[in-house]
């Protein structure tokens, strides 16, 4: 009897003492990120328009993009906004197009955020991917015939 | 089952009965004589030939025409030898909406469920790495 109340009672202590320690380790809900949000038009579509090349590419969307199959890119839009966990931060583009951002978890500088795209006569589209603090990151929009290429380029810090 | 049976020996008798009793006139009815005809080119078994042939009579000596309905289960009887009404209007059923189902995915376009993308993202080493994903697609009654 005196064992099994001793296990009992031991297994109380290790499960708050875990409780407590993940709590510790939550992040605030009151942390905030800056999100650094830049939408480019690639392909053909963005030579239409006057853009030649990869002049408007910072040295690190350069890199990142010799791995994708377009040769020109035109920055559409430049935004940096300061977001919170669960905050949704919207980035417009084009005609009524937009994408959200929400930031869902904060751990050891890695970054869980989903995606919410909104494409004009559309049906909304999202995603949940993880990202590095402080690291440039390119992802494909949904890909329409009326909308083109569009790439993501985003930096959360 | 039994009334049907029913019905086909009454048809049946009647034909039978009918035969003396039909007139020149309507023997000479062209109509009568060639659905008559047809009836006995599609079916092969003397009781459906038999039921036709009753069921065509009997038209002829009420002088009223078949029902839209009637003339459904014939086609169906016809085809597949068929009696039952309820059978008839259910196959048609079936034919027609799976005829409208092959229309439908051949013309109508439908968005896909998935949609694939990619993700560029830079290693602690600096090494670009990407990774291909689905996009999913947010149904109207899902909250955004």
């Amino acid at each position: 009897m005196k064992k099994s109340k001793l296990i009992i009672f031991a297994s109380f202590v290790c499960f708050s003492a875990i409780l407590k320690a993940g709590q510790e380790k939550a992040p605030t809900p009151n942390e905030q990120f800056s999100v650094n949000a830049r939408i480019f038009l690639a392909g053909t579509e963005a030579k239409k328009q006057g853009a030649k090349g990869m002049a408007q590419l910072t040295k690190k969307e350069k890199s990142s993009a010799s791995y994708l199959p377009y040769r020109n890119y035109k920055l559409i839009t430049e935004k940096q906004k300061t977001t919170s966990l669960n905050k949704p931060c919207e980035i417009k583009f084009g005609e009524k197009s937009s994408v959200l951002i929400t930031p869902k978890r904060s751990k050891l500088g890695r970054l869980k955020i989903k995606l919410q795209w909104h494409l004009p006569g559309r049906k909304a589209w999202e995603k949940t991917l993880f990202f590095k603090k402080n690291s440039k990151t390119l992802i494909g929009v949904p890909h329409s015939k009326k909308l083109g290429n569009y790439i993501l380029s985003l930096e959360i810090k | 089952m039994k009334n049907k049976k029913q019905k086909i020996t009454l048809a049946v008798d009647k034909d039978e009965k009918a035969d003396n009793q039909l007139s020149d006139t309507i023997l000479a009815h062209k109509k009568i004589s060639e659905t008559v005809k047809s009836a006995y080119q599609f079916s092969h078994s003397d009781i459906k030939m038999k039921y036709l042939a009753g069921r065509v009579i009997e038209e002829a000596k009420s002088g009223r025409k078949q029902p839209f309905f009637q003339t459904v289960k014939d086609i169906w009887f016809r085809l597949f030898g068929v009696h039952s009404l309820a059978w008839s209007a259910a196959l048609s059923v079936v034919l027609i909406a799976s005829f409208g189902f092959v229309l439908m995915k051949k013309y109508v376009k439908t968005e896909p469920k998935q949609l694939e993308s990619f993700v560029i993202f830079q290693t602690q080493e600096g090494e670009s790495v990407v990774r291909y994903f689905n996009y999913r697609s947010v149904s109207k009654n899902e909250k955004i």
